[in-house]
């Protein structure tokens, strides 16, 4: 396109060209000079003696000396005492090589200095021109104290963030160090408490059915033979022996909830009530109990504590009762990913300041005259339930007696495998 | 041949193993409170029962007994030992033997059945219960059991 203008332009005389090529450099040096000076770098030119020739506004800028007191100095001025003498070796051995530019140094490496004196981080590069002259070396250097500055402060941002993780990291690590430390305490002193268990069972039975067995032998040899006083302190005594085995024995189901569970499996209840109906056949007669059952789910279960604990409420139920034959319900409701089973009766009643107490091991609230027992079926009941990740509590039932729920969660598990076990469906 | 012992004239001879006296004595009583008067050896651990049993030492006269009350809590060795060595041994594992201890334990239970312990009783805290056990083991073995012929050798 230009070429085809510059056919289209009239010839014109040779005085003029020349007179235009003469514009056309001064309006060049003239651009080249405005470029010198708005350039944002320091550009410096020297001849091969090093000696300032060209300085320019950011020169000035940068280093603080005026351009007038620069020129005619070695470059040297320029640089900090200590790095000069490496300078020359390297500016020398730019001039003997072939090339025509080069990076200075890598980034970092070049240390400028100010009038001032003060030293800055820079970059630069160098190349060289042969003139008539001589060697004409121009260096274009940037102050790069900002992006330092920003540097160093990332650097001391990463490296505190780095220490912060550490220390962090062995807050963690002691921690982690203190849980497993409680952990192994914690199996630890499950075992001891299972050993205690098994302790109280069979060692201290020992003693205690020699206690039991020969007072019992006492009243019955020497029975009415002593007096009155004799015959009811014996009494006491084999009653005592008695009970204690009896609390013996419910430690000891207490502490094998936890200890000897089993796996659990997907458990239907309804068939679990069944076989209840059939274990407390003779309290469900004796009392002439009602018990009706309302649509139960399979659920994530140890089968054998599924029936301890539906037997144990149940049987507080009839136990329970008042004046009238007992009528238990149980029923089922779905919520939240859980399963909650009531067992509700017509009963007694529980005094709601009492609602947390029963659940505690050994603690009754009537006399074992009126309700006999030893107050470890509700802690049972609770161990069981939590075993199983749910809760279980106390409510007044509507109307009268009262109502104990207990929640199990819902697994997957427990439908998929009871639909899987159920072969004989029909196809 | 032998008529086969009759119970009316030879009440089945016990060799009790117990080692607490006042389990011995109260075993002992149990039996008397049950009109039982079946003869009874007592010996108080496990290497004198297998010592009697052998008819080792101060025992080599005695006859073999026609059940063996083991406890398995024992000195020097226990019930459990006991239980095997009569087992291996073929001229006594024939002879019933009944577990009776205080402990309830699973794994008691499991382990007499599977050295052949011929049952396990716990023995009841309560001595009116103790007596019905030991009489019933007594009826049980007496006239419900055919023992094997040479037990009395």
């Amino acid at each position: 396109m230009a070429s085809e203008k510059e056919t289209e332009t009239p010839p014109s005389g040779h005085g003029e060209r020349i007179a235009a090529a003469a514009d056309a450099v001064g309006t060049a040096d003239r651009h080249f000079a405005e470029i010198l000076n708005i350039a944002d770098d320091a550009i410096i030119s020297t001849d091969a003696a090093r000696k300032i020739l060209l300085f320019n506004h950011s020169a000035e800028r940068i280093f603080g000396y005026r351009a007038d007191e620069a020129l005619g100095q070695p470059l040297e001025l320029l640089l900090p005492e200590r790095l000069r003498h490496r300078h020359e070796a390297h500016v020398r051995d730019f001039g003997a090589a072939a090339e025509t530019a080069r990076v200075m140094a890598k980034r970092g490496e070049i240390v400028g200095c100010r009038k001032d004196g003060t030293e800055f981080p820079a970059e630069a590069s160098i190349s060289k021109l042969a003139t008539a002259d001589g060697l004409v070396f121009t260096v274009i250097l940037r102050d790069i104290s900002d992006r330092k500055a920003a540097e160093q402060a990332l650097q001391k941002a990463h490296d505190e963030l780095e220490i912060r993780v550490a220390e962090r990291t062995a807050e963690l690590t002691e921690k982690n160090r203190l849980l497993a430390h409680q952990a192994r305490e914690l199996a630890r002193s499950n075992a001891d408490l299972e050993q205690f268990a098994s302790v109280a069972s069979h060692d201290l039975q020992e003693p205690l059915r020699m206690i039991a067995s020969y007072t019992q032998l006492l009243v019955k040899r020497y029975g009415g033979r002593l007096d009155a006083d004799a015959d009811e302190f014996m009494q006491y005594a084999v009653d005592g022996a008695m009970r204690m085995q009896r609390l013996i024995n419910d430690l000891l189901a207490f502490s094998r909830v936890g200890t000897r569970g089993k796996e659990f499996a997907p458990t239907p209840l309804a068939a679990v009530v069944e076989r209840l109906r059939v274990s407390l056949r003779a309290a469900i007669e004796e009392s002439g109990a009602q018990i009706r059952v309302g649509e139960l789910p399979t659920v994530w279960a140890d089968e054998m504590q599924m029936e301890l604990l539906l037997q144990n409420l149940v049987s507080n139920a009839i136990k329970f009762r008042g004046d009238e034959p007992p009528q238990i319900d149980i029923a089922a409701t779905h919520q939240d990913a859980a399963w909650q089973i009531d067992v509700s009766d017509r009963g007694i009643g529980i005094d709601p300041q009492y609602a947390e107490r029963i659940f505690v091991i050994f603690q009754r609230l009537h006399t074992t005259a009126d309700y006999p027992g030893t107050g470890i079926g509700l802690a049972i009941c609770k161990k069981i339930v939590e075993r199983h990740g749910g809760r279980i509590w106390v409510t007044p039932a509507p109307g009268r007696g009262t109502r104990f729920s207990f929640t199990l969660p819902d697994k997957e598990e427990a439908r998929h495998e009871s639909t899987a076990q159920s072969p004989d469906a029909p196809d | 041949m032998n008529p086969p012992p009759n119970p009316q004239t030879h009440p089945i001879r016990i060799l009790l193993v117990e080692d607490n006296p006042g389990d011995v004595r109260l075993t002992l009583e149990a039996f008397k409170d049950g009109k039982m008067d079946n003869p009874m050896d007592v010996v108080r651990d496990g290497v004198e029962a297998l010592a009697y049993l052998r008819r080792e030492g101060a025992y080599r006269d005695k006859p073999l007994p026609d059940l063996i009350l083991l406890d398995l809590n024992l000195p020097r060795m226990d019930g459990r030992e006991v239980l095997a060595a009569i087992k291996a041994d073929p001229r006594l594992k024939f002879i019933p033997v009944v577990v009776l201890t205080t402990s309830k334990a699973e794994q008691d239970v499991v382990k007499s059945y599977v050295l052949q312990a011929s049952c396990f009783i716990t023995k009841p805290v309560d001595f009116n219960k103790f007596t019905d056990v030991v009489k019933g083991i007594d009826s049980f073995w007496l006239s419900i059991v055919t023992l094997p012929p040479g037990a009395h050798a």
